[in-house]
């Protein structure tokens, strides 16, 4: 059985990479180098050498998205456009799922899966949507494989996907500060820095984080030129991705592809610091709740019934 | 895009396709004052910070409306497009049955409509006076593409919530100081006479989860 991180453990874990940190990047660099090397052999020189994306200047990050277009270019044949869009200021997003509307017709996985630019091989997707048993909110009890016409009569769907947590035990385990939250509340990875060790997958409670087992296989025509340097850009071989409510469309003012997709309306999205969008309105008239709870992860990720 | 209210329909004698293919397209304004209704229960942590609302400067298109109805006749015109009849064309001269209230009560024609929509009668929604128009409760006439105001006086909570952008969905910003909006009408999702949403095969079968066995061990 898999352990997950306790959440009181969080404190001590972030001492340890406090102390982590003051080894100084070199040292750091040294300490995983091997792991890096495993996790792609292709990593070039100036991929390996790059900083943290907080602490790359305007003109550095301009510098490395322009390489990154020219290996997409290289490798996939796709011509890309990797953007960096900054959250907006007064902008905290939100998300919420009618439960009595949703039927579990999975349209948001694929849309994800498309827009996303996920390796098509392993089907890859950021939402499993749960067929469970009405009156059950049992995560662990839904199936995600089900194949049979929905909705059937004695079941609901939950669709699950990155709650982008305002306390996020995935980015507090993170040795290397490779994820963290942002100022608009979504939680982002960095996969230049990622180093593949997993414990955020461990630590996610809803199961939302995926490893890039392998290197992503596309085809051409199929790639998503739209791409953001935190989000959907191709992700390298060997490090952990998740969804991002699609921040290269939502703080370009858009929606997220899964909205879009969704054919029965059971999703809606805005900004929660806005009194008079539509996500607003959700809370402040419907009984929503969030999932385990308990944990006191404070998901910016709602749900509710219509009753 | 979403036409999944001709599927509940079998129609015997008579081809459908390309009467309801069609969307009518109304522009509606983009924002409608914020119903209060005091409900509680959202965290109170969400919002802290309060920002005031954007101005909307793009609209929002609603597809999917009714237009102007016909029954179509079987015949095409010279560009291939099929001739409809009037509603009025027969029922000018018929005296309107008050009564019809399923889709089972007509015999002479319409035969195969299939209601599933509460008990009501025909004329609850139809216009007895004119077929080609619409009736709400009030008794006032209104056209086939106002439709939806004829759901709104029987679906008060979904129609508020719609209006909210809460029920129906939609596509485009959900920023409109930044580009606009499209959402579907009711009847692009509801069959006006069989209006429960249709069942369908799921997509996209997951093929990246572990094997059974493996799951039990890790929840
Ligand atoms: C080809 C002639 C014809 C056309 C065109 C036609 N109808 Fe009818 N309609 C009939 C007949 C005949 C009946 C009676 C059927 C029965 O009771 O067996 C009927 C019945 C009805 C009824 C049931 C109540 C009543 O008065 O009998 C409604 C409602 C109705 N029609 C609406 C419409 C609408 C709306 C249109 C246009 C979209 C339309 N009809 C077009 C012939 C027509
Ligand atoms: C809940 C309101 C409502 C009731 C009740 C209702 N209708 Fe309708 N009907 C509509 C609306 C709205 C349309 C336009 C449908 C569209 O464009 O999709 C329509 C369309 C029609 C049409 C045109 C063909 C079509 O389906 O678009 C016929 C014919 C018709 N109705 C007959 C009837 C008959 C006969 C009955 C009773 C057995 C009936 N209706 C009951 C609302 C109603
Ligand atoms: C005159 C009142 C009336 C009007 C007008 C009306 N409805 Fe209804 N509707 C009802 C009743 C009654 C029911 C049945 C409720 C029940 O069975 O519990 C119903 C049920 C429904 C349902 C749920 C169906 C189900 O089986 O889950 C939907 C969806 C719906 N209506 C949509 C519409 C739409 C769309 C329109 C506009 C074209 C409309 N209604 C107009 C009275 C109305
Ligand atoms: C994008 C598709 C979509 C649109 C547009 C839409 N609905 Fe629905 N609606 C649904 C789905 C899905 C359900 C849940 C399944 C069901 O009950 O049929 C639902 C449920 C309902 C119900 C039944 C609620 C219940 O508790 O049984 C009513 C009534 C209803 N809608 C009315 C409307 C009205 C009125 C409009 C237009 C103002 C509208 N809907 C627009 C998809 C839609």
């Amino acid at each position: 059985m898999l352990q997950l991180p306790i959440l009181g453990q969080v404190d001590r874990r972030t001492a340890l990479k406090a102390a982590g940190a003051m080894l100084g990047a070199a040292a750091f660099a040294k300490a995983v180098a091997p792991i890096v090397e495993w996790a792609s052999q292709e990593t070039s020189a100036d991929e390996f050498l790059q900083k943290h994306f907080k602490q790359l200047s305007g003109d550095e990050l301009a510098q490395v998205i322009r390489r990154l277009e020219a290996e997409t270019q290289e490798e996939y044949g796709a011509e890309v456009t990797i953007s960096d869009v900054r959250p907006q200021p007064g902008v905290k997003f939100g998300y919420a799922l009618n439960l009595s509307i949703c039927i579990g017709c999975r349209k948001c996985a694929e849309a994800c899966h498309q827009e996303n630019n996920h390796d098509r091989a392993s089907g890859n997707s950021y939402i499993r949507v749960l067929e469970m048993d009405q009156g059950s909110l049992d995560l662990e009890s839904g199936t995600a494989d089900y194949d049979h016409p929905v909705p059937q009569p004695d079941k609901f769907y939950m669709p699950v996907q990155c709650q982008q947590c305002d306390r996020p035990p995935c980015v507090n385990v993170c040795p290397v500060e490779a994820t963290w939250k942002e100022d608009d509340g979504l939680v982002v990875v960095d996969y230049n820095w990622c180093i593949g060790c997993r414990y955020c997958e461990a630590a996610c409670p809803y199961h939302a984080r995926r490893f890039n087992w392998t290197k992503p296989e596309v085809p051409t025509a199929e790639i998503n030129p739209n791409q953001g340097y935190l989000s959907n850009r191709i992700r390298p071989q060997g490090v952990v991705e998740k969804c991002t409510f699609c921040l290269h469309r939502t703080r370009a003012g858009r929606l997220p592809a899964c909205l879009e997709a969704c054919p029965t309306g059971a999703r809606v999205f805005g900004n929660l610091l806005d009194p008079n969008s539509e996500i607003s309105y959700v809370l402040r008239t419907k009984r929503v709740f969030v999932l385990k709870e308990e944990l006191g992860t404070r998901p910016q990720f709602f749900y509710f019934f219509d009753t | 895009m979403l036409h999944r209210r001709s599927a509940a329909i079998f129609w015997g004698v008579l081809v459908l396709a390309g009467f309801l293919g069609v969307a009518a397209v109304l522009a509606v304004s983009a924002t409608t004052g914020v119903v209060r209704t005091g409900g509680q229960g959202g965290p109170a942590d969400v919002a802290a910070e309060v920002v005031p609302s954007p101005t909307p400067r793009f609209s929002t298109t609603i597809v999917g409306a009714s237009e102007a109805p016909g029954i179509p006749t079987g015949e095409v015109d010279v560009l291939g497009k099929p001739v409809l009849a009037n509603c009025t064309t027969c029922h000018a001269t018929r005296e309107a049955n008050l009564t019809t209230r399923e889709g089972r009560q007509l015999q002479e024609f319409h035969q195969g409509l299939t209601t599933t929509h509460g008990e009501q009668q025909c004329v609850a929604c139809h216009n007895p006076g004119d077929y080609s128009q619409l009736r709400l409760a009030s008794g006032e006439a209104i056209e086939f593409t106002d439709s939806l105001r004829l759901c709104r006086q029987c679906h008060g909570p979904q129609y508020r919530d719609y209006e909210q952008g809460a029920h129906g969905g939609m596509t485009g910003y959900w920023d409109l100081s930044r580009g606009p909006r499209t959402r579907n009408h009711c009847l692009a999702c509801h069959d006006a006479h069989a209006p429960q949403y249709q069942s369908v095969m799921p997509v996209f079968r997951p093929r990246d989860l572990p094997p059974r066995s493996h799951r039990e061990d890790h929840p």
